[in-house]
């Protein structure tokens, strides 16, 4: 394996930078942080333990990640948002003596304490900013502190208007990537340490660097291969690790919104939730295993709202592989996406499987397609007839049978994750006695299947899923869908992980240990 | 109702807000009307649901001053007089194959949803029919930069929709494009009423002494951080490739443009503005679909009247529901539908009680602008208000012409209309007008309104012409 040596390389035989390297480099923009990240790095920065910027700043856009910088437009909304919140952060900041010892690091001795602003500054600044602060950068900071403390009679007064400088500098709000221009190489740049140390904290994190972090970074630690591979796995034993991948799963899976009333949708994502941390954390297995785990997390709610039986104590692991399900996708929260608005929908959930579990998604509709609508109810028809009726019309055969195939093998779980034997009148939910649910689909791949447990089978042996999920992976570490250039680094990562134990931590020690993980192509769109 | 959307009128012991021209206080002398001001709402439906045979749902029988409201429109009886209606409007659609033709849709019956382009800026749709590429500024803006540049903001724009609702593109979640050669650039409207609230009122100082004073002073620090976050952030321009640069160059466009309006609080004058509490955001919840978006719509109408009468804004947009949008109607009219699914999937009956949740949130701006007296007339009669649809109700068919015996289609953009109210430059209200089919395109009735505020212009995007029975 090839490895970078930059930066703390003490000699001048410094590899030239091969070609494949090269050619591999990510085009990464300069990512402004999504929401999700710009509370959890202001609680890491701060203390800070409401979720403030979720109910300030514009929603995000979804492709299925939060973090494209495509879809992130500068707007006067986003600036003026940023701008309140700055201010009433740094007001709770410094009016908690616990949150302002932490930030300052010092107690003041009055209002002009030029060495405690300074030691503020350089500390917090290091932090906000993501990289050291040079010397002039420290020098106008505090001055600029001491004058707000003088005109504000209170050293407190200098320091939350630093603070909230520091919160909306464009450094903070964006991430931006400087790095140094390889030789003879156009548009490409070698990260430097603390660009590294950014890219993999809001990748295993969601949020920023800590001391520790940017301390290794400084020491050329995270400039090599096994230096990044070793930070990294030090950053999946901390506890913002398992919020990161639940957040991951919840968007790549695509539960993060579902369509149900809020209690029921956040019963639903807890369960899934529970599952992702028991299965990758406190299990430690293989990523594949989230799709066979015989037990899932239900409340007595929940096992109510399942027809499933009560749990012990209100709430606890249940083993329900003998009722047809096993792993996160026989859980009420995959089963509710990709549904119509009263019953399900096997073209959509079809349509769901191949692009989240198998990579293969399917064209948009051709210009002609009214694509919104089910195929109208027909008297006297059962669900099922009306697809297939629909799908003996040539037109239409072409793409839905490379969707509803699969979806009408998960018929007979509803779109609230309930069992069902029968078509059901959707809003009431009746059951039509002449319409029983077959339940059996087809993968493309020709095998067949009936029920989420059977999918979830056949997309672990053939490792679909697990080539998937590494690619989404990586999508989500690049901030944008792959495109030709990364075909090829992606197929290293695959690989890699592919001759793994599988679990998430040797996909983001594949990922981190590549030298694209330490370059950025330019972008230029 | 809520407290939080109690109004009060200055002098009654709430904040006043000043300005040069206007005087609310009923005891006070006329004062001079004040200047034009444009608005644009929009709702996310069409005006009739797949294969219904029943009549067009905003369509009136009759025309001129002795039309029949539909049923849909009942919430506007009441103001029957401050308003007209236009009918007979269509945006053209591309036969099979050919491009898309003068501000009209690529071919495609799912060019429906992507057809932003022609509605608001009066040109075609380019690529392919999923392509929302906007290619000139939207009519708000050029009537911002016509009219709307000498107060506080040049424009507002905003959306009751809390959220996109699993929408990924953010060209059909607002109305206001800016021109951002070579193409628009979207710009993200206030779904917040707090931060617009704040927005707008952080700009005004109170009249009694001691809150002026601390509020100059809080604005004095909010100035010095902002400057201090952009006199930082020059020598970070030179660090950037041309792409990000851009990117940052936006950005701090914004930020400047903010330093500015906290430069300039609005002093303390002679008259008064209508102000109301600080409201409180509804609770968003996005999987769900429905975020008190009625309350929403309400507050963000008042916060409209505030910047309006204040002149805090002369043009605005209001989007109260997305393009597709997904918003989840059963709050609003007790059927389980998401709104764009219904339009397939219901029939007329349901889709007319969800056109009358729009048209009552329409009334109620229409009310409130008629209840503000300016001079001798009302803030209404300053204003000229043109209410949007996402589609029409005629048949599809993929080719340019529009087939009468063939089934209707919500996704059709044939048989559209539009609502004008208000009295700017002498529009009138009381009638149906059947468009005329040299001027039959939707961006018809907004040139027709720019002209009305003093924007006049010959063109919008690709469409020219006005339709001259509005100021009747």
């Amino acid at each position: 394996m090839v490895t970078l040596a930059v930066g703390c390389s003490d000699d001048d035989a410094q590899p030239e930078l091969p070609q494949p390297d090269v050619d591999a480099a990510p085009a990464i923009a300069m990512r402004r942080l999504s929401v999700a990240e710009w509370d959890s790095t202001v609680r890491d920065l701060t203390g800070e333990t409401e979720p403030l910027g979720r109910a300030a700043l514009p929603e995000d856009f979804r492709t299925p990640f939060d973090n494209d910088a495509v879809t992130q437009v500068a707007s006067r909304v986003y600036v003026e948002a940023v701008e309140g919140l700055a201010h009433a952060i740094a007001a709770r900041t410094i009016a908690s003596p616990s949150r302002r010892a932490k930030v300052l690091g010092c107690e003041p001795q009055g209002p002009d304490d030029a060495a405690c602003m300074k030691g503020f500054v350089s500390s917090f600044g290091r932090r906000a900013l993501r990289r050291p602060l040079a010397e002039s950068e420290q020098d106008e900071l505090t001055a600029f502190g001491l004058a707000m403390a003088t005109s504000g009679e209170s050293f407190d007064s200098g320091a939350r208007a630093v603070l909230a400088a520091l919160l909306q500098d464009p450094e903070f709000l964006f991430r931006v990537e400087r790095g140094d221009a390889v030789p003879d190489v156009a548009g490409v740049f070698k990260l430097r340490g603390s660009e590294i140390a950014v890219r993999l904290s809001y990748l295993v994190w969601g949020s920023s660097p800590d001391d520790a972090l940017l301390d290794r970074a400084a020491s050329g630690e995270l400039d090599s291969a096994e230096g990044r591979a070793r930070a990294a796995r030090d950053l999946l034993a901390d506890s913002r690790a398992r919020d990161q991948l639940a957040r991951f799963h919840a968007q790549w899976l695509g539960y993060e919104l579902l369509p149900h009333e809020p209690e029921l949708a956040a019963a639903m994502q807890e369960e899934s939730r529970a599952l992702v941390e028991r299965v990758l954390f406190d299990q430690d297995l293989p990523h594949r295993e989230l799709f066979l785990a015989k037990e899932t997390w239900l409340t007595n709610e929940l096992a109510a709202h399942y027809e499933l039986p009560k749990p012990a104590n209100g709430a606890s692991w249940v083993d329900v592989s003998g009722r047809g399900r096993t792993g996160i996708l026989s859980q009420g929260a995959f089963l509710s996406v990709a549904s119509n608005v009263l019953d399900t929908s096997p073209t959509k959930r079809g349509k769901h499987v191949r692009d989240r579990l198998l990579c293969k998604p399917v064209a948009p509709p051709p210009p002609d397609v009214m694509a919104d609508s089910p195929p109208p109810e027909v008297e006297g028809t059962c669900k099922q007839e009306r697809y297939d009726a629909h799908r003996a019309d040539p037109a239409c055969a072409g793409c839905h049978a490379l969707m509803d195939p699969i979806g009408f093998g998960l018929e007979r779980f509803d779109r609230e994750g309930r069992y069902r034997e029968f078509d059901y009148i959707p809003e009431t939910t009746l059951p039509i006695d002449d319409c029983p649910v077959e339940g059996s689909g087809e993968l493309p791949s020709g095998s067949a299947f009936s029920g989420p447990s059977e999918l979830a089978r056949l997309v672990v042996e053939d490792g679909s899923v697990e080539a998937c999920f590494a690619e989404h992976v990586y999508r989500f570490a690049i901030g944008h869908a792959l495109e030709a250039a990364d075909d090829a680094e992606m197929a290293e990562v695959a690989l890699d992980f592919e001759q793994s134990d599988g679990r998430v931590g040797d996909l983001i020690d594949a990922i981190v240990r590549r030298p694209a993980f330490a370059l950025r192509r330019e972008v230029t769109k | 109702m809520k407290a939080s959307r109690r109004r009060f009128l200055c002098g009654a012991g709430g904040l006043a807000l000043a300005l040069p021209w206007l005087e609310i206080d009923a005891g006070s002398a006329h004062a001079a009307p004040g200047p034009t001001r444009f608005v644009i709402m929009f709702g996310g439906f069409s005006l009739g649901a797949d294969g219904d045979a029943s009549p067009n749902l905003l369509l009136p029988t009759g025309t001129g001053m002795d039309y029949e409201l539909p049923a849909a429109a009942a919430p506007l009886a009441a103001l029957r007089d401050r308003f007209s209606i236009v009918s007979g409007l269509r945006i053209p659609l591309a036969a099979a194959g050919e491009a898309a033709p003068p501000a009209g849709r690529s071919a495609g019956v799912d060019s429906f949803h992507f057809h932003v382009n022609p509605l608001l800026t009066g040109n075609r749709q380019v690529g392919d029919s999923f392509d929302v590429t906007v290619t000139g500024p939207s009519a708000d803006q050029i009537v911002a930069d016509a009219i709307g540049t000498d107060s506080r903001f040049a424009s507002i724009a905003m959306r009751a929709q809390a959220s996109a609702y699993g929408a990924d593109r953010i060209e059909r979640t607002t109305l206001s494009f800016r021109k951002d050669a070579p193409e628009a650039t979207a710009i993200a409207p206030y779904v917040s009423p707090v931060q617009l609230y704040h927005a707008l009122v952080s700009g005004v100082l109170p009249t009694d002494a001691a809150s002026a004073a601390k509020a100059l002073s809080d604005l004095q620090t909010r100035k010095s951080v902002l400057d201090l976050v952009d006199r930082r952030s020059q020598s970070l321009r030179g660090e950037l490739g041309a792409t990000d640069r851009q990117r940052l160059e936006r950005h701090l466009d914004e930020v400047r443009a903010l330093e500015v309006r906290l430069d300039s609080p609005l002093a303390p004058q002679g008259g008064t503005c209508s102000v109301m509490a600080e409201p409180i955001d509804p609770e968003i919840n996005a999987g769900f679909g429905y975020s008190g978006e009625t309350e929403r719509s309400r507050l963000l109408a008042d916060l409209l009247v505030l910047a309006l009468s204040c002149d805090l804004t002369r043009v605005s947009t209001l989007m109260l529901t997305s393009w597709q949008s997904l918003v989840n109607v059963e709050p609003l009219i007790d059927a389980p539908y998401r709104q764009h699914t219904l339009q397939h999937e219901a029939s007329n009956v349901e889709l007319g009680r969800l056109i009358s949740w729009h048209m009552g949130e329409l009334a109620y701006l229409i009310e409130r602008l008629a209840s503000l007296p300016e001079g001798d007339v009302t803030l209404l009669d300053r204003t000229a208000l043109v209410f949007l649809c996402e589609g029409g109700y005629g048949s599809y068919e993929s080719t340019s012409e529009f087939d009468p015996s063939l089934p209707r289609s919500s996704h059709s953009t044939a048989d559209m209309v539009a609502i004008v109210a208000g009295g700017a430059g002498g529009l009138s209200g009381g009638r149906h007008i059947v468009a005329p089919n040299d001027a039959n395109h939707p961006a018809n009735v907004l040139l027709t309104a720019m002209n009305a505020v003093g924007a006049p212009a010959p063109r919008l995007g690709e469409v020219t012409g006005e339709i001259d029975a509005l100021f009747a």
